[in-house]
C-alpha cells in the first residue's frame, strides 16, 4: 500500500491529482448519460488509485452531497421531485446509511479510530458488495437491451405483482401518480441507504427500483433520487466526517471533473437513442465488476485466505485498474463520439430545413 | 358543427344519458367503444396499451409511438365526424383530444359510488369487499388511462361544464333539462371553431400518414396544422428518420406548405403583437438555439375581438321558406363571417405574427403558430398539454388595458399557464437576463472562477491541516468538522457548478 498522510489519506501528486479529476470527469458523464452518480465507477477507481476503501466510500458519498443538490433544484423547478415519496424513503435509507457505516466501523477495527483493520478486510467487504449487486444489475440491463426489438421493456413480472400488493398501509403519492405498500417502500430505503453506505453507490438501485417496482415515471424517479441523495449525502458526509473517513481533497477533485462531464453526458441522452444509453451503460457496468472481481484476491491474499507470489498482486491491481479505466474511458469515448456525430449531423439537418424553409410559400 | 363530450367513466347509466341525449338533440352519438372497434380495424393495439398502462409501468417506446397513433386516430375520427354534423361522444375525456375547440360542451356523468358496489356484487355475484376493491380499481385504472394518454397531473382534468348525478336526477330528466343548456350560444359553432377542426383533421391525418408509413413509423413526431400549414417536428434522436417526414406528408391533401423541425423540446411564446426584431424576438432565438427547442407562436387575441365572434355566432340564419325545426336542434353556422370583424390594426399584427414565423424558419426554429383568446376560463381548452414545453414566455399582452390592469392579467396569465404547463413560465426581461451574454455575464465568470480558485488554493497549501482538522480526536471537534464540512462542500458545488453551466452555455450545451 502507498504511504498515507496521518496513516489514512493517500499522498496526492500531480498524476494521481489529474488521474482523480480524470476519475470524476468519467463518472459525470456517466452520471449525466445513465442518471445514476457515478460512484459504481469514482469508488472502486480511487481505490485503484491507493485510496483506502472507506476514504474512497466517505470521499464520494460527500462529492455526491453537493452535486445532488445542484441537480435536484433543476428537477424541482420542472416538478419532477416527488418530495412525499423522497421523505418516506429518506426516513429508511438513513437507517441503511447507519447499518453499513457501523459495519464499516466496528467490523473493521475502528475501536482505536484509524489505521487498524481499515485494509483489505474493509477492501475485500466493499469489493464483494459492489461485485455481488451490480453484477445483478448488469445482466438485467444487457438482457434487457437483447430484447429491446422485440418491442417489450425491461421484465415487469416483479413490479406488477409488487405493484398489486395491496399491503396494508398503501401511501399514495400524487406527483409520481403511484401508490405502494409502505413495506416496500421501508425495504427499497433501507438496501438504498445501505448499499450507499457501504458502497456509495445509490442512484443504481433507487433510480431502477423507482421505475421497476413502483412504477414511477422516469424523469419523477430521477428528480426524487437527486433530492434522495442530497439528504442521503449529506447524512452520509455527517457520519463520515465524524469517523474521520472524508478526503476533502479527493471530493474538490472529483468536483473539477465531474460537473463538466455532466452536462455532457445530459447532452449526450438527447441526442442518442435510448436502448445505446442501455447497452452502454450495461457494459460499462459489467467492465466496473469484473474491474473489482480482479482486485479481490489481491485482499483474499493479504488477509491470509490465498497464497501466491507478490509479483502477481501488483500485475493484478495493474489489471484491475487497467480494467476499469478501460471501462470508464471507452464508454466516455463512445457517448462523446455519439454526442459529436450526431452535433454534426444535427447540424446538418438544421441548415438543409433552413435551406428548404426559404420557399416563399410556407406559414399560416 | 356542435360537440357535446360526455365523460362517463365506463358506466352503462352514462351511456344510456349520452345515447338518450343524442336522439333529443338529434345529434349523431359515438361511443368509445365504437372508436376503439375502430382503432383495432386502423392496426393500433389498443388493448395492449391498455394493459401497459393499467400495469402502472412507463410505457415503451413502441408504446409510446401506439399512443400517439391511436390519439390521432381519435382527434381525426372526432373532428371528422363533428365537421360533418353534430355529435354526442361518450367515453372516458374525449373533450382532450380536440384542443383549443372552444365550443365543447363538456358533461360529466357520476353514479352513486354504493349503487356501483351494489350493481358489481349482482353483476358478477361477490362479496361486498371485493365489489368495492373491483370498483375503486376500475376507477382508478381508467383515471390512470386519462392521465398517461394525456399527460397531465391529478385532478387537472376536472374542467366540466357540468356534472351531473344520474342516481338523483335519472337519465330522462337529465336529458330533458340539458336539451336547453345545450342550445347556450357558448356552446354553438362559430367560423373560428370550424377553423380548429379542420387544422386538427389534417393535423391528425398527417400524424396517422407517419405512423402507417414504413420510413417514419419508428419516430416520434409533434404535428400541428394552421390553416393548410402543416408543421412537423421531431427529436434530434430521430433526425435520420424524421427527415423523411416530407416525403411522407409533403404531398398529403390539403397541406398547402410544410415546416419541418428537429427540437428536443419547444418554446411557448405568447405576445399579442409579435415584431421580428427587437429584445424580445433576439433573446427567443438565442433561448431556442440553447435548449435547441422549436419556437410555437400564440397570439393572444383581446377580449373584444373574442366577444364580437360570438355575438355573430348567436345570430339566427334566415330561414323564411325553412322547413320546421325538431324540438332541440343546434343553430348552424355561416362560414366567412370572422373576415368581417377584422380591421386594419389586426390585420397588422396577423402580418408580424406570418413575419415572424417566416423569421424563425428561415432559422430552422419554427413551430407551429395558432390564437388564443385573451379569456382566462378559456386557456385551459387551447393549450395542447400533449406537448412538450421546456419554457413559456409571455411578452407584451393585453396592450388596450391600463399598466395596472395588464400587470395584474399578465401575472394572472403566467400563474394560469403555471398550473397547465409543466414548464418556467417567464417574462420578456426575465428572459433577456437569461441568455444574456454580455459584460455583466463575463464579470460574473470572472467573480465565480476566482472564488473556486481561492478555495483550491487554500485547501491544497494547507493539506495536512485541512486533513488534521476532518479527522479529530474529540466530539466537539468532529461536530466543527461535520459543520463545516456540510456548509462548504455545497458552496463550492453551487459555485463551481454555476461556472460550469455558464461556460458551457457560450459553447451550446446546455
Amino acid at each position: 500500500m502507498p504511504e498515507l498522510i496521518l496513516g489514512d489519506f493517500v499522498v496526492l501528486d500531480l498524476a494521481t491529482a489529474l488521474q482523480v479529476v480524470l476519475l470524476g470527469f468519467i463518472g459525470g458523464v456517466l452520471s449525466g448519460f445513465i442518471g445514476s452518480g457515478g460512484a459504481f465507477f469514482m469508488t472502486p477507481g480511487m481505490m485503484n488509485l491507493g485510496v483506502p476503501g472507506v476514504i474512497a466510500v466517505g470521499s464520494n458519498i460527500t462529492h455526491k452531497f453537493g452535486k445532488a443538490m445542484m441537480g435536484s433544484r433543476k428537477h424541482g423547478e420542472l416538478g419532477n421531485v416527488d418530495k412525499k415519496l423522497g421523505i418516506f424513503l429518506l426516513a429508511t435509507s438513513f437507517i441503511g446509511i447507519r447499518i453499513a457505516v457501523w459495519i464499516n466501523k466496528t467490523l473493521f477495527g475502528m475501536a482505536d479510530a484509524h489505521g487498524a483493520g481499515k485494509g483489505a478486510a474493509a477492501d475485500l467487504y466493499i469489493s464483494l458488495v459492489f461485485v455481488s449487486i451490480l453484477s445483478v444489475v448488469a445482466i438485467s440491463m444487457l438482457r434487457d437491451v437483447m430484447t429491446a426489438d422485440k418491442g417489450d421493456g425491461p421484465s415487469s413480472r416483479i413490479s406488477e405483482m409488487l405493484a398489486r400488493m395491496r399491503l396494508f398501509p398503501v401511501i399514495d403519492f400524487p406527483v409520481s401518480d403511484v401508490k405502494v405498500s409502505l413495506w416496500v417502500l421501508a425495504l427499497v430505503g433501507l438496501a438504498t441507504g445501505y448499499l450507499a453506505g457501504t458502497i456509495g453507490v445509490g442512484g443504481f438501485i433507487g433510480v431502477p427500483a423507482m421505475i421497476y417496482i413502483f412504477g414511477v415515471p422516469t424523469a419523477v424517479a430521477t428528480g426524487t433520487e437527486l433530492f434522495l441523495a442530497m439528504f442521503m449525502g449529506a447524512f452520509g458526509a455527517v457520519n463520515y466526517v465524524m469517523e474521520g473517513f472524508v478526503d476533502l481533497r479527493l471530493t474538490m477533485l472529483l468536483y473539477l471533473g465531474s460537473l463538466v462531464g455532466i452536462y455532457i453526458g445530459a447532452y449526450g441522452t438527447k441526442v442518442v437513442k435510448e436502448v445505446v444509453i442501455r447497452l452502454v451503460t450495461s457494459l460499462i457496468i459489467l467492465l466496473c465488476v469484473v474491474s473489482r472481481a480482479i482486485a479481490v484476491p489481491v485482499y483474499l491474499r493479504q488477509l491470509g485466505f490465498l497464497h501466491f507470489e507478490e509479483v502477481w498482486s501488483s500485475r493484478l491491481n495493474a489489471a484491475s485498474k487497467g480494467m476499469l479505466f478501460i471501462a470508464g474511458v471507452s464508454g466516455v469515448l463512445v457517448i462523446i463520439f455519439n454526442v459529436f456525430k450526431a452535433f454534426r449531423r444535427q447540424a446538418a439537418i438544421r441548415r438543409q430545413l433552413a435551406e428548404t424553409a426559404g420557399a416563399p410559400s410556407g406559414g399560416p | 358543427m356542435q360537440l357535446v363530450c360526455v365523460s362517463r367513466a365506463d358506466q352503462e347509466p352514462g351511456k344510456l344519458f349520452a345515447e338518450d341525449l343524442a336522439s333529443k338533440l338529434a345529434f349523431r352519438c359515438l361511443g368509445r367503444e365504437e372508436l376503439a372497434e375502430l382503432a383495432v380495424k386502423e392496426g393500433i393495439a389498443v388493448g395492449k396499451l391498455e394493459t401497459a398502462i393499467v400495469k402502472q409501468r412507463e410505457l415503451t417506446e413502441r408504446e409510446i409511438l401506439e399512443k400517439e397513433h391511436y390519439l390521432a386516430f381519435v382527434s381525426r375520427v372526432l373532428c371528422e365526424r363533428t365537421l360533418e354534423g353534430d355529435v354526442v361522444y361518450h367515453g372516458r375525456a374525449g373533450h382532450l383530444a380536440v384542443p383549443g375547440l372552444s365550443h365543447i360542451l363538456r358533461i360529466r356523468t357520476e353514479i352513486d359510488h354504493e349503487a356501483q358496489i351494489a350493481d358489481v356484487m349482482r353483476r358478477l355475484s361477490i362479496n361486498r369487499a371485493k365489489a368495492k376493491e373491483y370498483v375503486d380499481r376500475v376507477g382508478e385504472d381508467i383515471s390512470r388511462w386519462v392521465r398517461t394518454m394525456y399527460n397531465l397531473g391529478r385532478g387537472s382534468f376536472d374542467g366540466f361544464d357540468l356534472v351531473v348525478n344520474l342516481d338523483r336526477v335519472g337519465v330522462e330528466s337529465a336529458t330533458t333539462a340539458l336539451c336547453g343548456y345545450a342550445q347556450l350560444p357558448a356552446f354553438q359553432a362559430t367560423p373560428a371553431s370550424a377553423k380548429v377542426l379542420e387544422n386538427l383533421v389534417l393535423a391528425s391525418r398527417a400524424r396517422i400518414a407517419l405512423a402507417r408509413d414504413e420510413r417514419t413509423w419508428a419516430a416520434r413526431f409533434n404535428v400541428r396544422a394552421e390553416a393548410g400549414h402543416l408543421t412537423v417536428s421531431y427529436l434530434p434522436r430521430d433526425a435520420a428518420v424524421g427527415v423523411k417526414a416530407p416525403d411522407v406528408v409533403g404531398s398529403m391533401d390539403g397541406v398547402a406548405s410544410l415546416t419541418c423541425t428537429m427540437a428536443s423540446s419547444n418554446i411557448l411564446w405568447i405576445q399579442e403583437r409579435y415584431l421580428a426584431e427587437g429584445p424580445t424576438f433576439e433573446a427567443v432565438v438565442k433561448a431556442a438555439g440553447h435548449w435547441h427547442a422549436s419556437v410555437e407562436l400564440m397570439k393572444l387575441v383581446p377580449e373584444a375581438a373574442t366577444e364580437t365572434e360570438r355575438a355573430d355566432a348567436s345570430v339566427p340564419e334566415a330561414s323564411s321558406d325553412a322547413e320546421p325545426m325538431p324540438l332541440y336542434t343546434a343553430r348552424r353556422v355561416d362560414g366567412g363571417i370572422e373576415g368581417d370583424v377584422q380591421v386594419t390594426a389586426a390585420a397588422e399584427d396577423e402580418a408580424g405574427l406570418r413575419t415572424v414565423f417566416h423569421e424563425l424558419n428561415a432559422r430552422g426554429i419554427a413551430g407551429t403558430a395558432s390564437r388564443m383568446p385573451a379569456d382566462m376560463t378559456r386557456v385551459g381548452t387551447v393549450i395542447d398539454r400533449t406537448t412538450p414545453y421546456s419554457l413559456v414566455v409571455v411578452g407584451d399582452v393585453f396592450l388596450d388595458r391600463g399598466h395596472a390592469t395588464r400587470v395584474r392579467k399578465t401575472r394572472e396569465l403566467a400563474g394560469k399557464l403555471s398550473d397547465l404547463i409543466k414548464a418556467p413560465v417567464v417574462n420578456a426581461e426575465d428572459l433577456s437576463q437569461l441568455v444574456a451574454t454580455g459584460w455583466s455575464y463575463w464579470g460574473k465568470i470572472a467573480i465565480l472562477a476566482a472564488i473556486v480558485v481561492v478555495a483550491f488554493v487554500v485547501v491544497f497549501t494547507h493539506q495536512r491541516g485541512v486533513l488534521a482538522f476532518l479527522s479529530p480526536a474529540s466530539g466537539g471537534q468532529k461536530a466543527l468538522a461535520a459543520t463545516v464540512l456540510v456548509v462548504f462542500v455545497p458552496l463550492l458545488a453551487a459555485v463551481y457548478g454555476t461556472l460550469t453551466n455558464m461556460i458551457l452555455r457560450l459553447i451550446h450545451v446546455e
